[in-house]
């Protein structure tokens, strides 16, 4: 039987090396996310290119910004039509009265034009207006000490960020980072293996070697669980080297430096993250083999378990950026209880062990669930007729 | 020997096959002639387990295709109407996993195939892969992997269908060799020139039911028609599908 079942799971393995479909999804993914880090990590940091409508107006301030990693451009005279025509995504307004206002030690008001709706517009946003407000308090201490009072005495209630995330430089970014880890794992572990699923299972059939495969004098739960044993193996590749990748991207010292974000999860922190998604990884393939069984084309195959994958790491992504306060049952569901356990991991926190246990199994038995499904399903002759069954 | 006793099957409301019983003895060829959507396929996925019979028996070599599936199975060598290769693996790769499946391996499976090849004279696509082989090369290599465990019993549905000349030759030959080796062939048709030039033994199918059945020369006498296609006419009533 072991023997059998390794000849399906080497069949399938080899079958599907030679189909750049399927290498080529779980390496897409990972590629994905190492853009999605790459661009996620550069845009803190990379210099800020911003419009400026009326920068002669205020030399000090456009070279304040200029030695703050901004590139200052100029912007057209209808700075606020070219925002809301998305042609820009923020601009910085310094009206003609600045100067006056700002010699008389007036308020001198400057306006940022923004699309809200536009994330990276969002972010620059953000940052010029926190240099200038860097820039706002420097004058302000300045004057300040010009009248021969304390700029302490400005500051009634100072407030000190003190982030417990290990590491502390850049600390706050790190921790949106680590944030991400789940997320990309989760991802990984459905999408991972998904086209493999379908090619082995609705995509045979469609090919019609299943029939002449399911002739031969082998129990059918073998071929299911051949099947799902290659699909699973690949599974995990992809997740092993979505994280990799994940942390090889933030851990080369060039780009910490760089990024100024510099990432001290432990490798038992990363270690127990893989052995708790295994489980997911083991119910998300033993799904999306049931459903892809049961659809009647590799089309309908594929939106099923589509839609399963997606509904699968959907909440985790939502959840790692949401700031909903963890409740003691959320931590029993699967793939939202493997978020949490991985997140409080990578901030220090301890993990409840009973928990883990019951997550981890009730996880398991919905993928068991699943794949006695699949093997029931193939002891039917729907399976080689292809009807959805009655 | 391949025992099929009053065998019916219904898809909903199509009664696909319908009361049919005949046997198929070794050391001869047995061949299920009527018109397309008789029920002839039906009736060979019946006997080979793909699917399940309403009622009825069928029987390889003593084994019950439901009871004992496995063991029937064993003894059962199948060319289905779709060929169905694996089109990322070679011809040789493609027999190997279906010999490897029936528990052989190493040396002698390597030996078997060698031979199956040579027999099939398809020595120049072995190690291609079999994505954009032509219906003749699939479906040489559909009978060769159904052929790598020597199976007592062979059952091809429709193995000449568009087919060339020459690979239809080969094809026969191959029939007419697993005879003379002492196996029970069924074969199924709907070319009444080939049944009639192939076959010990006819079974004519036509509405699910079997119609008439007996030699060639049974067939002639029972309907009072010298020629074999009017003999079938006389059979089924119509010449409707067939060729």
């Amino acid at each position: 039987m072991l023997r059998r079942i390794w000849i399906i799971i080497r069949k399938e393995i080899l079958d599907n090396l030679r189909d750049r479909r399927s290498v080529g999804n779980p390496l897409l993914y990972v590629v994905l996310f190492g853009f999605l880090n790459r661009t996620f990590t550069e845009q803190a940091e990379r210099p800020l290119a911003l419009h400026v409508l009326g920068a002669a107006n205020a030399p000090n301030l456009v070279q304040f910004l200029d030695q703050n990693n901004v590139d200052i451009l100029e912007a057209p005279a209808d700075a606020e039509d070219a925002v809301r025509r998305g042609d820009l995504a923020v601009v910085l307004v310094i009206p003609e009265e600045f100067g006056e206002q700002f010699t008389r030690g007036q308020p001198a008001q400057v306006r940022l034009l923004v699309d809200d709706s536009n994330q990276s517009g969002s972010i620059a946003a953000g940052r010029a207006q926190s240099l200038i407000n860097q820039y706002s308090s420097q004058i302000g201490a300045l004057r300040l000490i010009a009248r021969g009072v304390s700029p302490a005495i400005s500051s009634a209630v100072p407030v000190e960020w003190v982030s417990t995330t290990a590491g502390n430089v850049g600390a706050n970014t790190a921790s949106v980072v680590l944030n991400l880890l789940p997320v990309v794992m989760m991802t990984a572990v459905f999408y991972g293996g998904f086209y493999l699923a379908v090619d082995a299972t609705a995509g045979e059939r469609e090919r019609k070697s299943l029939e002449p495969l399911l002739l031969n004098p082998v129990p059918r739960r073998e071929f299911v669980i051949g099947k799902f044993l290659a699909v699973f193996a690949f599974t995990l590749l992809a997740t092993f080297l979505a994280t990799a990748l994940f942390l090889v991207l933030l851990g080369i010292p060039q780009i910490q430096n760089f990024t100024n974000i510099q990432l001290n999860v432990g490798w038992s922190v990363i270690l127990a993250a893989v052995g708790l998604i295994i489980p997911v990884a083991f119910m998300a393939v033993a799904l999306e083999m049931l459903v892809a069984s049961n659809a009647r084309s590799v089309k309908e195959a594929q939106t099923y378990t589509q839609l399963i994958a997606f509904a699968g790491f959907l909440p985790s992504l939502f959840l790692s950026v949401l700031p909903i306060r963890p409740q003691e049952w959320m931590y029993l569901i699967p793939t939202i209880g493997q978020l949490y356990f991985i997140t409080d991991m990578s901030r220090g926190l301890p993990l409840d062990a009973a928990q883990v246990v019951l997550c981890s199994l009730l996880t398991a038995a919905i993928g068991a669930a699943a794949l006695l499904a699949t093997m029931r399903l193939y002891n039917r002759e729907q399976i080689i007729l292809g009807k959805s069954s009655a | 020997m391949i025992e099929v006793t009053q065998l019916t099957k219904s898809f909903g409301p199509v009664k696909a096959v319908q009361d049919v019983s005949f046997n198929a003895p070794d050391g001869l060829i047995t061949g299920l002639l009527g018109p397309n959507g008789a029920g002839k396929s039906t009736t060979m996925r019946l006997i080979a387990g793909a699917l399940q019979p309403d009622t009825g028996q069928t029987a390889i070599d003593g084994f019950d295709t439901q009871a004992q599936r496995l063991e029937a199975q064993r003894h059962l060598g199948v060319l289905t109407d779709a060929h169905g290769l694996y089109q990322r693996l070679t011809a040789r790769e493609n027999i190997r996993y279906f010999g490897q499946l029936r528990d052989l391996g190493g040396k002698a499976l390597e030996q078997r195939i060698d031979a199956l090849i040579a027999l099939l004279e398809m020595s120049d696509i072995a190690d291609r892969r079999t994505e954009g082989f032509s219906t003749g090369e699939q479906g040489k290599v559909a009978i060769a992997r159904a052929l790598v465990h020597q199976p007592q019993n062979v059952m091809l549905d429709e193995p000449t269908a568009g087919l060339d000349v020459m690979s239809t030759r080969a094809m026969r030959g191959v029939i007419r060799q697993l005879r003379e080796e002492g196996r029970c062939i069924l074969f199924s048709s709907h070319i009444m020139q080939e049944v009639a030039m192939l076959c010990d033994n006819i079974v004519v199918i036509a509405g699910g039911r079997v119609v008439a059945q007996g030699s060639p020369d049974d067939l002639r006498q029972r309907t009072g028609q010298e020629n074999l296609e009017d003999a079938f006419v006389a059979i089924i009533g119509t010449k409707e599908g067939l060729v």
